[in-house]
Parts: C-alpha cells; sequence; structure tokens
C-alpha cells in the first residue's frame, strides 16, 4: 500500500510535483468516469479532468483534509462541469437528448447503454449530479451533500425525484421487460 | 408498518441512507406487500444498469496518458513562471532602489552647490560631474572578491549616468566617431 492521499497532498503543497503526480495517476479513472457522465464527449471529459486537476493544484495549499481529497477533487469537478454545461446549453438550444428512443423500435445492449447515458445527460444539473455521484461512484448522501453543498435531506429528494424521472425516459429497462433481473 | 412507504423513503432504504429503526419497519412491510417490492426490485435494476453502464465509461490509456502529461507541464509551467515573477520582482525592487539612491545623491549635490552660491563667495564652483565623481568609488565592496551586490551595483549605475549626463561632450571621446 502506497502512500495516503493525504500524504501525497501534504508533500504536493511543499512543492513535490511526483507526489502530485501520484494523485493524479490515482484519481483520474474515477474523475473521468464522473466527467464523462455529466458532460457530452470523451475529448471534454479530458479536458474537465485536467482543468479540475490543475485547478486542484493551484488550490492544494488549501485542502485541510477535513474532507477526503476525492471528495474534494470532485466537487471542484461539479462546479466546473456545471458552468461548462450551462455554456454548452446556451450554445445549443435546439439540440435535445434522450427522447428519441421510443421511435427506435427493438434497442439493442449498445442503443440501450447509450440511452441510459443519454437520460442521464439529460437530466437538470442537481439530478444529473446526484445520480452520478451515487450510483457511479457510490458516494454516501453524507458526501454528495458536502460536494454540492446541499443538505442530506435534499440530496435524497433529489435522488428519488431523480429515479422517478429516469424511470419515465427508460421504461425499457423494467424488470419486467426482461432486460436487467 | 402497515401503510406503504413513500417512495423516497424506498429509495433512501434501497441505497441504505436510512435509520435503523426506520430501515427495520420498511423491510418488514415490504415483505409482505408486492407493490413495494415491485418499487425496490425497480430501483434495484435502474442502480445496477447505471452501475454496469458506469464500467463502459472508463478511461483509456491514451486519455490517461494525456491528463497527465498535461497535468504534469502545466505544473511545471506555473511554477517556473511563478518562480520568475518572484525573480524579476526581486529585480525590479533592487534596480529601483539604485535609482532612489543614485537620484538621492544629485539632488544633495546640487544642494550643496546652491548653498556655496548664496554665502556668494568668489569660488570657482567645480562642474557637477567632477564633484560627482569625487565622491563615487567604483570598486567592490573592501573583503569581498567579485563583489556584484546592490552596494557596488549602485556606484556603476551613477557613473554611467554620470558619464552620460554631466561629462562635457567634448571630453566624450567614446561618442565620436571613428
Ligand atoms: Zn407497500
Amino acid at each position: 500500500m502506497g502512500p495516503s492521499d493525504l500524504d501525497l497532498c501534504r508533500a504536493a503543497a511543499d512543492g513535490d510535483h511526483a507526489a502530485f503526480d501520484l494523485l493524479v495517476g490515482r484519481h483520474t479513472p474515477r474523475l473521468f468516469r464522473v466527467a464523462l457522465s455529466l458532460c457530452g464527449s470523451r475529448p471534454d471529459a479530458e479536458d474537465l479532468c485536467q482543468e479540475t486537476f490543475l485547478a486542484a493544484y493551484e488550490g492544494i495549499r488549501q485542502f485541510a483534509g477535513r474532507s477526503s481529497f476525492r471528495t474534494w477533487l470532485t466537487a471542484i469537478l461539479i462546479r466546473r462541469s456545471s458552468r461548462a454545461w450551462r455554456k454548452r446549453k446556451r450554445d445549443s438550444r435546439n439540440v435535445t437528448l434522450g427522447d428519441g428512443q421510443a421511435d427506435r423500435g427493438e434497442l439493442s445492449a449498445g442503443d440501450r447503454r447509450l440511452d441510459l447515458i443519454d437520460a442521464i445527460r439529460s437530466l437538470p444539473d442537481e439530478f444529473r449530479e446526484v445520480v452520478v455521484l451515487r450510483e457511479m461512484e457510490g458516494f454516501s448522501y453524507e458526501e454528495i451533500a458536502e460536494v454540492m453543498e446541499v443538505p442530506c435531506g435534499t440530496v435524497q429528494s433529489r435522488l428519488h425525484r431523480a429515479r422517478m424521472i429516469l424511470r419515465g425516459k427508460l421504461a425499457a429497462y423494467r424488470p419486467d421487460d426482461g432486460v436487467r433481473q | 408498518m402497515t401503510l406503504c412507504p413513500t417512495t423516497q423513503i424506498l429509495s433512501a432504504y434501497h441505497d441504505g441512507e436510512i435509520d435503523v429503526a426506520t430501515a427495520d419497519d420498511v423491510r418488514g412491510h415490504v415483505a409482505i406487500c408486492r407493490q413495494c417490492q415491485g418499487e425496490l426490485d425497480e430501483m434495484k435494476a435502474l442502480s445496477m444498469a447505471i452501475t454496469d453502464d458506469a464500467e463502459a465509461l472508463g478511461v483509456l490509456p491514451i486519455e490517461l496518458w494525456r491528463i497527465q502529461s498535461t497535468v504534469r507541464m502545466s505544473i511545471g509551467k506555473a511554477d517556473a513562471s511563478a518562480s520568475l515573477r518572484r525573480t524579476a520582482a526581486f529585480l525590479g525592487a533592487m534596480a529601483a532602489s539604485v535609482l532612489i539612491i543614485a537620484t538621492a545623491w544629485l539632488v544633495d549635490l546640487e544642494r550643496t552647490a546652491a548653498q556655496v552660491d548664496s554665502v556668494g563667495a568668489a569660488v570657482a564652483v567645480a562642474p557637477d560631474w567632477e564633484r560627482l565623481a569625487s565622491t563615487l568609488h567604483t570598486e567592490p565592496r573592501p573583503g569581498i572578491p567579485g563583489d556584484m551586490s546592490p552596494y557596488s551595483l549602485r556606484y556603476a549605475v551613477a557613473v554611467d549616468w554620470m558619464l552620460r549626463n554631466h561629462v562635457p561632450s567634448e571630453r566624450k571621446p567614446w561618442e565620436k566617431p571613428l
């Protein structure tokens, strides 16, 4: 087992680039998954990860270790992605996602996967983020509350609402359709 | 619990994010209510589907490499430019202090000449550049070989300024064309 995130953070705060490099290597796979499920494309996700790490490096002296590095890093990414997402939405108001599956008839596994990701991406910001953090990353309600700066009760209600919306969008995933049991 | 819990409670129960007493109640209810059992099954199915899809969103080795190397390079550049800014600020401060010191000398020099004039003594006043030259020592500080500290640099700057501005042009052979 290597050095803890906190040890690496402290070393990075003292200017140890190799320590920060280790943190980047350690957290990129998870961070990229979050980024890609929040934003539209792999290049965007890559940019978002880079920006997040650079912002983290700039602020690493302020990271006091009260939360985990993972939570802190994710909070930076979420803030940046909502900004980028809002901008992209403004730029392409006429493009809608996730409502077209009804016309396609039978869906292949690949199509279903695409539709699920699209359906998540089409959720309003606050619902999209709770779903990604909970369902993809396994964050606790408390961690999500910290990342999103809202009370735990809000996380609970948003997650519930998000699930209801997704279920409405993804009738194909109902267990009695035999897609997943 | 005889009444069906709300779907929000079921959602939190599904996540294991509910207090122990309520969780016991829900568990007891779900065991006898097909409708709530169905709700929970749908939530489980959705969670499983999303978890499966999350695996397909993995970073590719080339993407990981690009992210790491871009971050590494940007951090190196940022630190280098921060250190350059610190050095520039130091040199700037040093240059400013040299100018202030040189100016102060000259002002002081003018004042001395004016005082002499006000006494009205019929003494010949040496030209500025000669009097300035007599106050300067271009040697480094004694005992410090190769000294290039602000202490000796300020002399170099003052001498340069004096030669340019106060030496009569006929005595500046280095400015005459060959
Ligand atoms: Zn029930």
